[in-house]
């Protein structure tokens, strides 16, 4: 491409009289990102460069003229490297939005129809998880497979026309068989709420559906740390040098995500009890204190612990969806509803959530730091 | 004899499709048995389903429906476990090697035997693509490729380096663990040879094949796969160390294949040289065209009324178009009523309105017609008076042989395979020079006697060389000579290492044509030794033979025809440096050019 007729007029500018320092002039850039002479050779042929030019440079062939200008000229690769897709953050952002809006709206409709576990946030996970494997459509990794020779013998129409693009390797992480098994699991699960009716009294029951908001609200969160954390292992994908370095580069980016999405997780609950006691306070004696000292006090110990629950039990199966496990997300959504709220009593569904919990986080902690996690 | 035709479908089924070249050849030589072994471009299914071939419904029930077996080279890894512990320590031994190879300079060599071995491990246990995008290869492709001595002059590898080139060696090695080796019928050892058609991937499992079972191969290559890889990687999204390794591969590959092929069948004597340089044995190549069913056409009708130069090939700046339209301007200059039109489609966005503008800003855009796709490239021709070729580089004859057959003169720059398609029936000018293509248009527009005379040498020319016949005839007389110099069924041979060395004639060549179909030939069913190994040192094959398929088939003599043709050169050398000195050559000096030009033919 670089060989113009601008690149031409450069060589008889140069007016000296190596004939190879012209071709060298002309021919700067395919000789420095070649990768071996037979490169440049057929670089210089597909240039229109023939024995002739060749017998100019007295040299016997093309082949021969190839290997001086790969000596003589030092390798030098392009240094702008393609950077990732720009507007990462609005992208981000934009999808944390979408999601959070997707699972508030069942749950605030189950919440309505009156549930009493927070069994509900789990049933919107996979609800979170269908737009992940939906849009997961990886940038990086082997785009396509470029070595399809030419075809072993079509008409000659077939040089009248662009050749035809080869077919492109899906990436690892687009795997849309899934999607309607999460659909339909999502659908499954939002049935099967209005059933678990728990409800010992009004007011555990209110406190129980802004919690339940306040959680459906934070699977934003919980996407955009999964979308965040992709985008820091693509970045050191591209910065380390080794697979160790790689690891030990990725080791503090879990904690770090998981924190952030359970200090939303904690403020937007927070914010929830605080709207429920602006609008409905505590039955019974006045306390006293101030709108926040109530709204903390409103939940009890375990609400909270069962809280912090549901956004591990949230984020993690996210990331394990964003990061090319959709079978092994979907599995932890499944087993994190099912040990939440197969348990009849609060405090059985606690341990049942926190084994499942600890099993994930058992499971994703190597799987997300391996470098094929973030194509 | 069994023959496994081995290609790579870039689209599923479009090889075997009306016209292909490997269809052409299956219907010319009916007395062998070809199977198809296609690495097919998406997820096909591994099996077997006949596909006639094209006029197979007259003589359906005649013609043996070739098998054909598929198998994906891109898309999704196919499923399978990852090896053991200790099978894995084989495996990256094997890789380690192999890996070497492509990376350290010095330590070329051990490409085959690590390519080899890991065939040989991945027909056992099928583990091969597991293998290679599990993290223990991963460190075996890190660690060689950080070492001190690997080849790393523009930039160290990072680790999406190291994950991108594992998942790219991963696919290119699939063959390695294809279903398609061992004896049984269906498998490669059981054929008499391979027929490798288009080289690259499609020619690891020829080359596994000939390892494990002794079974030789011939490699057809159309415009050649490694070249193609080189061309086609400057454009590829790969960072600079990726692209020198998969290069790395392909061009040791391309040489192993060079080394081990029996006989080698370019299509034209430019890729012969590229061929050389790879390391092909010029004794063992034989060049052969490509024919075309199109030698049947009729040549074009009469010329249009309107002197019409005719140009065709995708609209992108390797094809030059603009050189066309600037010639162009110059012949308009001296004939008014001249007119130009260009056949493609743009292959480079934006290129045609780009051309237009030249046309505009060149004055002849009235005169210029942008014609696009045409139904045939048969059409094309008809339009114009003669033909133009201004690309910058041709490396596969075949769009220059249509124009040559359908009777037009031809008018190309004097790249790649134009000097010796075109040769002394038209006129080749040096690429990127408005003023000597303008010159040998107007030569030609001016003189219907020697435009007419080209024309024809030209036809006759194309229709000698790219004929269908004597491609099916020198492929018939390369596999009866293959393997009347191998020894027949190797893996059956009693002791191959310690007895007595296989005779080659030791059969007579009618022995592997006689009609399977009705009797058997005992040996065959005699089920060999499966994975028997055999010294695989081919037969050093005979220099009569070299040169006795120059004179048996005509148009693999290509030395006779190219390289000994000095008059006709000089001749048109002469033409050459007078048209590209600017100098138009006057009307009275034309006849006796084009005189000398059709004499030679």
């Amino acid at each position: 491409m670089a060989a113009g007729g601008g690149a031409a007029a450069v060589g008889l500018a140069n007016g000296s009289g190596d004939p190879v320092r012209e071709v060298m002039a002309e021919h700067r850039v395919l000789c420095e990102r070649a990768v071996d002479p037979l490169e440049i050779a057929a670089g210089l042929a597909e240039a229109g460069l023939g024995p002739a030019a060749a017998a100019r440079c007295r040299h016997a062939d093309l082949f021969s003229l190839a290997e001086e200008l790969y000596a003589r000229v030092p390798r030098r690769p392009p240094s702008a490297e393609p950077a990732g897709p720009a507007g990462g953050g609005r992208a981000r952002r934009g999808a944390a939005l979408r999601t959070a809006g997707l699972a508030v709206l069942p749950c605030a409709a189950a919440a309505a129809l009156g549930a009493g576990r927070p069994v509900l946030l789990v049933a919107a996970v996979p609800l979170v998880l269908v737009p992940a494997a939906a849009g997961s459509t990886g940038a990086g990794g082997a785009a396509a497979a470029p070595w399809a020779g030419p075809g072993p013998g079509e008409g000659p129409e077939a040089e009248l026309g662009p050749v035809a693009p080869c077919a492109p390797t899906p990436p690892a992480g687009a795997r849309r068989w899934w999607d309607p098994a999460l659909r339909g699991a999502g659908l499954a699960a939002l049935l099967l709420v209005p059933l678990a009716v728990a409800a010992d009294g009004p007011e555990e029951r209110r406190v129980t559906a802004a919690l339940v908001l306040a959680a459906a609200l934070s699977t934003g969160s919980a996407e955009w740390a999964a979308r965040w954390y992709r985008h820091v292992g693509r970045g050191h994908l591209g910065a380390a040098a080794t697979l160790a370095e790689f690891r030990s580069r990725m080791r503090p980016v879990l904690p770090v995500a998981l924190a952030l999405h359970l200090a939303v997780l904690a403020v937007l609950s927070f914010a929830a009890l605080a709207v429920l006691t602006a609008l409905a306070p505590r039955p019974g004696p006045a306390h006293g204190g101030g709108l926040l000292h109530l709204a903390a006090e409103r939940a009890e110990p375990w609400q909270w612990a069962a809280q912090g629950l549901l956004g591990l039990l949230l984020v993690l199966p996210v990331l394990l969806a964003r990061c090319g496990r959709p079978g092994a997300a979907a599995l932890g959504a499944l087993a994190g509803a099912a040990g939440t709220a197969a348990p009849p009593a609060p405090s059985a569904g606690l341990l049942g959530g926190g084994a499942v919990a600890l099993a994930l986080l058992l499971y994703a902690w190597p799987v997300l730091g391996r470098p094929d996690a973030h194509r | 004899m069994r023959v496994a035709l081995l290609t790579e479908g870039v689209r599923p089924r479009s090889p075997r499709g009306a016209g292909g070249w490997c269809d052409r050849l299956v219907d010319g030589l009916r007395e062998h048995d070809f199977a198809w072994y296609v690495l097919a471009g998406t997820a096909g299914t591994a099996g077997t389903g006949g596909t006639s071939p094209t006029d197979a419904g007259a003589d359906a029930e005649d013609a043996a429906r070739p098998a054909v077996h598929e198998l994906a080279l891109w898309g999704r890894r196919p499923a399978g476990r990852a090896p053991g512990a200790l099978r894995g320590r084989q495996y990256a031994a094997a890789y380690d090697r192999l890996v070497r190879a492509l990376l350290r300079p010095g330590e070329r060599s051990g490409f085959g035997p690590g390519l080899y071995r890991l065939a040989e491990l991945a027909r056992a246990d099928g583990a091969l693509p597991a293998f290679l995008v599990s993290d223990r290869a991963r460190r075996v492709l890190e660690r060689v490729w950080r070492s001190p001595g690997a080849d790393t002059s523009a930039g160290q590898p990072l680790v999406c380096d190291v994950l991108v080139a594992a998942d790219l060696l991963e696919q290119c090695l699939r063959p390695l663990s294809a279903p398609w080796y061992g004896t049984a019928p269906g498998g490669l050892g059981a054929a008499d040879l391979c027929h490798v058609v288009g080289g690259g991937p499609a020619a690891l499992p020829a080359l596994v094949a000939k390892q494990l079972h002794g079974v030789p191969f011939v490699v057809t290559e159309h415009g050649l796969h490694l070249r193609e890889q080189y061309l086609g990687y400057r454009e590829a999204p790969y960072r600079w160390p990726v692209r020198a390794l998969l290069l790395a591969f392909f061009r040791a590959l391309t040489e192993e294949t060079y080394r081990q092929a029996a006989i080698l069948t370019p299509g034209s004597a430019h890729d012969q040289q590229w061929q050389r340089h790879c390391g092909a044995d010029p004794a063992r190549t034989r060049v052969v065209y490509e024919g075309t069913p199109a030698v049947e056409r009729p040549a074009a009708g009469p010329e249009p009324d309107a002197p019409t130069l005719v140009w065709a090939g995708a609209l992108e700046p390797g094809r030059d178009p603009e050189l066309a339209l600037h010639a162009f301007a110059r012949v308009r200059a001296e004939l008014p009523a001249a007119r130009l039109v260009l056949h493609g489609e743009e292959a480079v966005p934006g290129y045609r309105a780009h051309c237009a503008a030249v046309a505009e800003r060149l004055g002849v855009a009235d005169a210029v017609e942008f014609a696009g796709r045409p139904r045939s490239a048969a059409d094309a021709w008809a339009d114009g008076t003669v033909v133009v070729f201004s690309a910058l580089s041709q490396r596969r004859p075949r769009l220059l042989a249509d124009a040559m057959l359908s009777g037009r003169a031809v008018v190309s720059t004097d790249v790649g395979v134009a000097r010796e398609v075109v040769g002394p029936t038209g006129l080749l000018v040096p690429p990127r020079d408005p003023q000597a293509l303008a010159g040998a248009c107007l030569a030609l527009l001016r003189d219907d006697e020697r435009r007419a005379r080209l024309g024809l040498a030209g036809r006759l020319r194309a229709q000698e060389r790219f004929a269908v016949e004597p491609v099916t005839g020198a492929f018939r007389e390369i596999y009866l000579e293959l393997v009347s110099q191998w020894p027949a069924f190797p893996a059956a041979a009693p002791d191959a290492g310690a007895g007595p060395r296989p005779r080659p004639f030791a059969r007579p060549a009618e022995y592997w044509i006689t009609d399977r179909r009705h009797t058997e030939p005992p040996e065959a069913a005699a089920a060999p030794v499966p994975g028997d190994p055999v010294p695989s040192d081919p037969v050093p094959s005979d220099p009569v033979t070299a040169d006795g398929t120059g004179t048996g088939t005509g148009n693999a003599g290509s030395g006779s025809t190219d390289d000994g043709g000095t008059a006709d050169r000089a001749d048109g050398a002469g033409a050459l440096v007078a048209l590209s000195r600017g100098r138009l050559p006057a009307a009275g000096e034309a006849p006796d050019r084009a005189g000398s030009f059709a004499e030679a033919v």
